[in-house]
C-alpha cells in the first residue's frame, strides 16, 4: 500500500517569543466557521460576491426584543428609539419598527428617511446639533419630539412655533460630568455652569414652547454601569429643580445610548465577553435608579416620566458580519506576515477603534504567527488589524469579521472601491439583498460634466 | 317663595305617598302608585283606611325626620296597617284613632327593625313591621268594644275569567287586602308594567304554591288559595326577582321558596285560627327572610347571586349582571393590578394542578418564558432565569402587615419544603382581606411593616425561596393574616391576555388568566387618557340630530355622587356612572329617562381601554341604549322578559392624529331577527369626543361637540372653549 501523499502546506518560520503566554490568555487558537446565520459562506460568496455584509434578521429581532423586555420588565413606561445613524439601511430600520421601536434621527436626511419608512412624525425623536429651519417646520407640523441642542436652535424653534401658532412640547439636551465618563460638553446645555437651567427658564418664559423632556447622552461604549446610575440621578435632580423653578412638568427622560456591544476596543486587555455588561445589567441600574429617584412623584400629582432609550450599537452590532477574501499575501521586512483583503477601512470604518473578531472560513492549517491584515486601498492607513495571530493564508482564503452591524453601513466610505452587496438572512436559507453593490453607473449618476469637458485629446476613437 | 316651598313640600309628600303604594309590588314608580291607590278603593272602607294609614305614616316619618324618607318604606307599612284594619272593621272615629296609633307604631317599628335586621344578617325589613303592628292592633281590638265589624260584601263575586285565573287575581289583590279579581287585575297590570319577569314569577310562584296546597289538602282551599295565596306570589317575586340576580338557578330557588311558603302558610293558619286571625304576610316573611339569610352563608360564587345590598328590578339587575359578567367581574372578586412591569406568563392559574388546590385554589404563579423556555444559557444559575431579580410591585392600595426576606434562594430545581412561602410580603387591603406575594428574593424587600403602599410601587424582587423549584412569583388574596389561610377569588385589571402566541391579545376589564397565558401590562396612552378625561365640573355641550336636519343642543356634565361614584348627567336628568382606572374608562349603572345623547355616548364609549396599541375588545351593554323600533321593543318585552342585551365588538385605530373608535352592536331577539347597529366616535387630542355617529335600522344619530365648559365653583369662574368656528 502506498503512503497517502501529504497536502502541501505553506512553510512558516516561528520565532520563539518570550511572553507568548500571559495571564490574559495570549493569542489563543484561531477559530473558524463555515456558516453565517445558517448559510454556507461559500454559497453566499458565490451568490453575492466578496466582500459581503450580512445582517441577521433574527438576531436583530432578538436583540431588540431583549432590550425592550429588559427595560419593560423593570420600568412601567419605556420607549425605544432606533438610532438611525447606527444603521439606517431600510430593511434594518423596518425590522426595528416592526419590533415597536420609534425612530431617533439627527439630521434632515434621517428625518426624511424615517418618514419614508412610514414612521409618523409623533414617533420620531429629533436630535442633533444641525436642524435647518425647513426641517424644524416640518417636525413641528408633524408633532415630532424635538430635542434642543443650543440656544440658537431654541430661538429658531420658538419662531417656527410662533409662525405655526402652536405651543410645541420640547426636550432639552443636557451635558454634565457623571464622574465615570468624559463629559461630552459639545452637545446640549451644561448643568454645572447653570446654562441648562437658563435654557429651562427661557423655555418657561416662552409663549410657544413648553419643556416636557430631558435628554442626555453620556458617551459611547460605556462599560461601567455606574455611569448610568450617576446620569439618571443627575437628570432627575435637574428635573425636580427645573420643575420647581419654571413650573414645567417633565414627562420623559431620554438617557441616550452608549451601551457597549460585544466588541473589543483597541488596547483593551480583557475579551469583550468579560468586560461588556449584559443588557439586563444596564437595565437594572437605570430602572432601579430612575424608580428610586422618581419615587412619590405620582402621589405628588407629577407624571412618572417615560424612559426613552436610543440604543444603537448594542442592538445591531452583533447582527452584522463581513465576509472578506485574501487577495494577496506578502512578508514584511521585519519578518511579519501580511495579507491584503478585499475589504478595508473603506467598509470597516469601526476598524479604527475596534479589534474585531476575525474567524477563518476554512479549517486553519499550519502554525499561527503574527500577521497584519491590510485593506485594498492604495492608502497607508488602510489597516484592518495591525496584529493578529493567524496561520499562513493564501489567495482566495476567506474570513468573517464581526461584529460589524453598527456604524459601518453608515460611516463607510465610497473611496477607491465600489461598496459591495449587503444581504439580510431571514432564516431557513432565505437571503435577500438589502443594498445592492455599487457599479459605475451608481457612482456617476449624480455627476454632471460641463459640455466643454466632455471630450479630451486622449480619448479613444476620436473623430475616426 | 313660600308658595313654592309649600308646593314642593306637597309634591314630595304626594310622590312619597304614591310610591308607598307601588312599593307593595316592588315598583318605585309613582304612576303605578296611582293605579294601586285607585284599585284599593274597590272596597272604599279599606281603601280609605289605607290612605289614612299612609298619610299618618308620612306625616310621622317627616315630623320625626327619619332617614330614607324618599324610599317610602315606612309609609308602606303604615299603609298596610290601614288596609288590614279597614277590611275587618268599619271606618268610624274609633277605627281612625286605632289606625293612627297603628300607623305611628308601624313607622317607628320600621325604622327600628330596619337597622336591627341589617346589622343582624343584612336582611331587608319587608312588611315585618306591618305584621307585628297588625297583630298588636287585632289583639287589642278584641277588647275594644266600640269598634264595629266591617260587613265585607260577602255576596259571591261574579267570576271574571274563572278558575285559576280568578284565584290568582284575588290572591294578588289580597296583598292589598282587596280580594277582588278586578282590583287584582289592576294590580297585575301595574306589575306587568313594572316588570314582565316579576309578573312571570308571580304567576308561576302562585301556581306552585297553589298546586301544592290543593294536592296536599285534596280540595280547593278557598281561604288559603285566595286570601293567603299572595304569600306564594310575594315570596317568588322577592326570592327570584328582587333580591337575587335572575338566572335559572334563582328561578328554581324562587319556586322552592313559593312551595315552602305554602306549607308555612298552612302551619301558621292552623295556629292562628284559634284566635280567628288571618295569616297576613307571615308565611312570606318567614320563608323569604329565612331563605335569604341561609343563602348568605354559601361559600361559593356560583349562582344564584344575592342582591341584598342593592335590590332592584330583575331587568335592571340582569342587565348589570350581564355587563359585569362580560367585563369579567365576579361578585366578591378582588381587583388587583399586575404585580410586575412588562409581560409575564402564567405558570399556574386558579385551581392549578400542582399546588393551587383548596383552600389555596385562588392563586396565580407568574414566570417569564421565551420560546417556551424560562431561562437563557443553560439554566444552571438563577441569573439565567428571565424573571429572577425583576422588580415585584404592590398590586393594590394597602398596608404592609408582615414580611420576611432572610431565607436563601434555592438553586434551580431545589425546594425548601420547610418554608413553603419562602420570603414574602403580606399586605392588608382596605377591604379587610390580605394579599400575599411569595417566593421573593433574599434580602430584596424594600418596604417595612406598617408602610402604606400604592399600586405599582416596587417592594421586592422575584426570587426562588420556599417551595419554588424555579424563580417565580406567587400571588393570592387570603382571608386572615395567618400565612396560608383560605384564599379568596381575585382578578387582574389593566392587562391584556394572550392565550396562545398566534392569537391577538385580548382586553377584559377584569382578567382571570389560565396556565400558559401571556399577560402584558396595558401601556396607557397619555394623550388618549387626557382627551377622554372627565374632571368634575366638566360640561360638554353637544348638538345632536336623528334626521340630519333638526338639531337639539344638550349638555353632559361630569359630577360625583354622595357615594363617591363619578356621574355623567345629561340635561334630561338621565345619568350614568363612570370610572377611569387601570388605564380604562368605563360606564355602568345607567339611570333615568331615555336620552339619545347620553345613550349614544355610552354605546360608543362604554368600555374604552386607553391603550396606545390597536386592540379589539368586547362588551355587553344594555339594549335599552339602542334606539329600536316600537315593534322590536314590544317583541323584546314579550319574548324576553329580561331583555335581550347587546353583543358589541369594538376596535380603535389612530389616523391623522384622531382616534376612530368603532363599535359593532347586535341585538338578537329571535333566531333570524337581529337588530344591528354601528357606532363611531372620533376622539381628538385635547378636545375629546368631537363627533359621534350611530347607525341602526334606518335611524341615524349624529352628535357634534359644540362647546367645552367647566362649571363655576365658589371662587372659580366658569370657563368655556367654543368649537363652533
Amino acid at each position: 500500500m502506498s503512503e497517502q501523499k501529504k497536502t502541501w502546506m505553506k512553510p512558516s518560520l516561528a520565532p520563539h517569543v518570550i511572553g507568548g503566554l500571559n495571564k490574559f490568555g495570549g493569542g489563543g487558537v484561531p477559530t473558524h466557521r463555515t456558516e453565517v446565520d445558517g448559510n454556507k459562506i461559500d454559497d453566499l460568496v458565490a451568490r453575492f460576491g466578496s466582500p459581503l455584509f450580512i445582517l441577521s434578521e433574527q438576531r436583530l429581532r432578538d436583540n431588540a426584543r431583549r432590550l425592550i423586555d429588559a427595560f419593560e420588565t423593570r420600568y412601567p413606561d419605556v420607549i425605544y428609539g432606533w438610532s438611525y445613524k447606527t444603521n439606517y439601511l431600510g430593511a434594518v430600520c423596518q425590522v426595528m419598527h416592526q419590533e415597536g421601536a420609534w425612530a431617533e434621527v439627527v439630521s434632515a436626511f434621517e428625518y426624511e428617511k424615517a418618514r419614508s419608512h412610514g414612521v409618523p412624525g409623533n414617533k420620531i425623536i429629533f436630535n442633533g446639533p444641525h436642524k435647518q429651519r425647513e426641517i424644524l417646520e416640518q417636525a413641528v407640523a408633524e408633532g415630532a419630539r424635538i430635542h434642543i441642542d443650543n440656544l440658537d436652535e431654541l430661538y429658531t424653534l420658538e419662531s417656527v412655533a410662533a409662525d405655526a401658532e402652536r405651543v410645541v412640547s420640547v426636550t432639552i439636551r443636557l451635558n454634565f460630568d457623571t464622574g465615570f465618563t468624559d463629559p461630552w460638553s459639545r452637545f446640549g446645555f451644561n448643568i454645572e455652569s447653570g446654562q441648562a437651567m437658563d435654557a429651562a427658564r427661557r423655555i418657561g418664559a416662552s409663549d410657544h414652547l413648553e419643556l416636557k423632556g430631558l435628554h442626555s447622552h453620556i458617551g459611547t461604549f460605556i462599560l461601567d454601569t455606574r455611569a448610568y446610575e450617576a446620569q439618571v440621578r443627575i437628570m432627575c435632580a435637574f428635573m425636580e429643580s427645573a420643575e420647581n423653578e419654571t413650573g414645567c412638568e417633565i414627562n420623559s427622560i431620554d438617557i441616550g445610548g452608549g451601551f457597549a456591544s460585544r466588541n473589543a476596543l483597541h488596547g483593551s486587555y480583557l475579551p469583550p465577553e468579560q468586560v461588556v455588561p449584559e443588557i439586563e445589567q444596564y437595565a437594572q441600574v437605570i430602572c432601579d435608579t430612575l424608580l428610586e429617584a422618581t419615587r412619590g412623584r405620582t402621589t405628588r400629582g407629577k407624571p412618572q416620566p417615560t424612559l426613552i432609550l436610543e440604543t444603537g450599537r448594542a442592538t445591531v452590532d452583533d447582527a452584522g458580519s463581513l465576509i472578506t477574501s485574501v487577495v494577496a499575501t506578502k512578508h514584511l521586512p521585519d519578518g511579519r506576515r501580511s495579507a491584503v483583503l478585499d475589504a478595508g477601512v473603506n467598509l470597516l470604518f469601526t476598524g479604527f477603534w475596534y479589534d474585531h473578531k476575525v474567524e477563518l472560513a476554512q479549517e486553519p492549517e499550519g502554525i499561527p504567527e503574527e500577521t497584519v491584515l491590510y485593506g485594498p486601498l492604495c492608502m497607508n492607513i488602510d489597516v484592518v488589524r495591525s496584529s493578529i495571530s493567524l496561520p499562513p493564508l493564501s489567495i482566495g482564503n476567506r474570513m468573517v469579521i464581526s461584529p460589524v452591524g453598527a456604524y459601518n453601513n453608515t460611516q463607510w466610505m465610497q473611496f477607491i472601491e465600489y461598496r459591495p452587496n449587503v444581504v439580510m438572512t431571514h432564516g431557513d436559507g432565505d437571503v435577500t439583498v438589502i443594498r445592492e453593490a455599487e457599479d459605475l453607473e451608481h457612482m456617476t449618476t449624480l455627476e454632471r460634466i460641463p459640455e466643454h469637458l466632455q471630450t479630451s485629446s486622449i480619448m479613444e476613437n476620436e473623430d475616426v | 317663595m313660600l308658595n313654592n316651598t309649600l308646593l314642593k313640600e306637597l309634591h314630595d309628600f304626594g310622590e312619597g305617598l304614591l310610591r308607598a303604594y307601588a312599593t307593595i309590588l316592588f315598583s318605585n314608580n309613582w304612576l303605578i302608585g296611582v293605579l294601586f291607590l285607585g284599585a284599593s278603593f274597590w272596597y272604599p272602607n279599606a281603601g280609605l283606611a289605607g290612605l289614612i294609614g299612609a298619610i299618618v305614616g308620612t306625616i310621622t316619618a317627616r315630623m320625626l325626620s327619619f332617614p330614607n324618607l324618599s324610599e317610602g318604606l315606612h309609609i308602606y307599612n303604615s299603609l298596610l296597617v290601614g288596609l288590614a284594619l279597614g277590611i275587618v272593621y268599619r271606618l268610624d272615629n274609633y277605627l281612625i284613632v286605632l289606625i293612627i296609633m297603628g300607623a305611628v307604631l308601624a313607622v317607628i317599628l320600621t325604622v327600628a327593625l330596619t337597622d336591627v335586621l341589617w346589622r343582624l344578617e343584612h336582611l331587608p325589613v319587608l312588611s315585618l313591621p306591618f305584621v307585628m303592628v297588625a297583630f298588636t292592633c287585632f289583639f287589642a281590638a278584641q277588647a275594644y268594644g266600640n269598634l264595629s265589624v266591617y260587613l265585607f260584601p260577602s255576596t259571591p263575586i261574579d267570576p271574571l275569567f274563572g278558575g285559576f285565573v280568578d284565584n290568582f287575581l284575588v290572591a294578588l289583590g289580597s296583598a292589598f287586602f282587596i280580594p277582588h279579581p278586578i282590583a287584582g287585575l289592576m294590580f297585575f297590570v301595574g306589575l306587568l308594567l313594572t316588570s314582565r319577569y316579576l309578573a312571570l314569577l308571580a304567576i308561576t310562584g302562585y301556581f306552585v304554591g297553589y298546586s301544592l296546597l290543593t294536592w296536599l289538602t285534596g280540595s280547593i282551599h278557598p281561604v288559603m288559595g285566595q286570601w293567603g295565596g299572595f304569600n306564594f306570589i310575594l315570596t317568588a317575586i322577592a326570592v327570584g326577582g328582587v333580591f337575587t340576580i335572575p338566572s335559572w338557578q334563582s328561578f328554581l330557588l324562587a319556586m322552592v321558596a313559593a312551595a315552602l311558603s305554602s306549607v308555612v302558610a298552612m302551619a301558621v293558619q292552623g295556629v292562628l285560627q284559634i284566635y280567628s286571625l288571618p295569616v297576613l304576610a307571615i308565611p312570606f316573611l318567614l320563608t323569604t327572610l329565612t331563605v335569604l339569610a341561609a343563602m348568605r352563608k354559601r361559600q361559593t360564587t356560583s349562582p344564584p347571586h344575592l342582591l341584598l345590598e342593592s335590590p332592584s328590578l330583575p331587568e335592571c339587575s340582569y342587565e348589570q349582571a350581564r355587563l359585569a359578567k362580560s367585563r369579567g367581574a365576579e361578585p366578591d372578586s378582588v381587583p388587583l393590578a399586575a404585580p410586575f412591569f412588562g409581560s409575564w406568563d402564567i405558570y399556574q392559574g386558579f385551581n392549578g394542578p400542582h399546588t393551587h388546590q383548596p383552600p389555596w385554589q385562588h392563586a396565580l404563579d407568574f414566570i417569564i418564558t421565551k420560546r417556551g423556555c424560562s431561562y437563557r444559557n443553560n439554566g444552571t444559575s438563577l441569573n439565567d432565569y428571565y424573571c429572577f431579580d425583576l422588580p415585584v410591585l404592590s398590586p393594590c392600595y394597602g398596608t404592609v402587615v408582615r414580611y420576611q426576606d432572610n431565607l436563601p434562594d434555592n438553586p434551580p430545581g431545589e425546594v425548601d419544603a420547610k418554608n413553603n412561602w419562602g420570603n414574602f410580603v403580606l399586605i392588608y387591603l382596605d377591604s379587610g382581606l390580605y394579599v400575599l406575594l411569595a417566593h421573593l428574593r433574599e434580602e430584596s424587600v424594600t418596604v417595612v411593616e406598617g408602610e402604606r403602599l400604592i399600586p405599582g410601587q416596587p417592594l421586592a424582587r422575584c426570587g426562588n425561596t420556599g417551595r419554588s423549584p424555579q424563580p417565580h412569583l406567587h400571588m393570592h388574596v387570603q382571608t386572615t393574616a395567618v400565612l396560608g389561610s383560605p384564599t379568596q377569588s381575585f382578578h387582574l385589571v389593566g392587562v391584556t391576555v394572550q392565550s396562545d402566541t398566534d392569537a391577538a391579545a385580548g382586553f377584559y376589564l377584569a382578567s382571570r388568566p389560565d396556565e400558559g397565558d401571556h399577560i402584558s401590562v396595558l401601556k396607557s396612552d397619555g394623550l388618549l387618557q387626557h382627551a377622554l378625561h372627565m374632571p368634575l365640573g366638566l360640561q360638554l355641550r353637544y348638538r345632536y340630530s336623528t334626521d340630519e336636519s333638526t338639531w337639539t343642543t344638550q349638555t353632559l356634565t361630569a359630577s360625583m355622587d354622595l357615594e363617591g361614584h363619578f356621574l355623567l348627567t345629561s340635561g334630561s336628568g338621565a345619568s350614568t356612572r363612570y370610572m377611569e382606572e387601570g388605564g380604562v374608562l368605563y360606564f355602568y349603572c345607567r339611570q333615568g329617562p331615555k336620552d339619545i345623547l347620553l345613550d349614544t355616548w355610552i354605546l360608543s364609549l362604554g368600555l374604552s381601554p386607553l391603550a396606545d396599541a390597536t386592540i379589539e375588545w368586547q362588551d355587553k351593554p344594555s339594549d335599552r341604549l339602542l334606539p329600536v323600533s316600537y315593534l322590536h321593543k314590544v317583541l323584546r318585552s314579550v319574548i324576553r322578559p329580561l331583555g335581550g342585551g347587546l353583543d358589541s365588538l369594538y376596535h380603535r385605530v389612530k389616523r391623522d392624529n384622531t382616534w376612530h373608535q368603532t363599535g359593532v352592536h347586535q341585538l338578537s331577539l329571535l333566531p333570524g331577527i337581529v337588530v344591528k347597529a354601528e357606532s363611531n366616535v372620533e376622539i381628538v387630542p385635547h378636545r375629546g369626543c368631537v363627533h359621534l355617529l350611530l347607525k341602526t335600522n334606518g335611524i341615524k344619530v349624529e352628535v357634534v361637540l359644540e362647546e367645552i365648559l367647566t362649571l363655576e365653583d365658589q371662587g372659580i369662574p366658569q370657563t368655556e372653549i367654543s368649537l363652533l368656528s
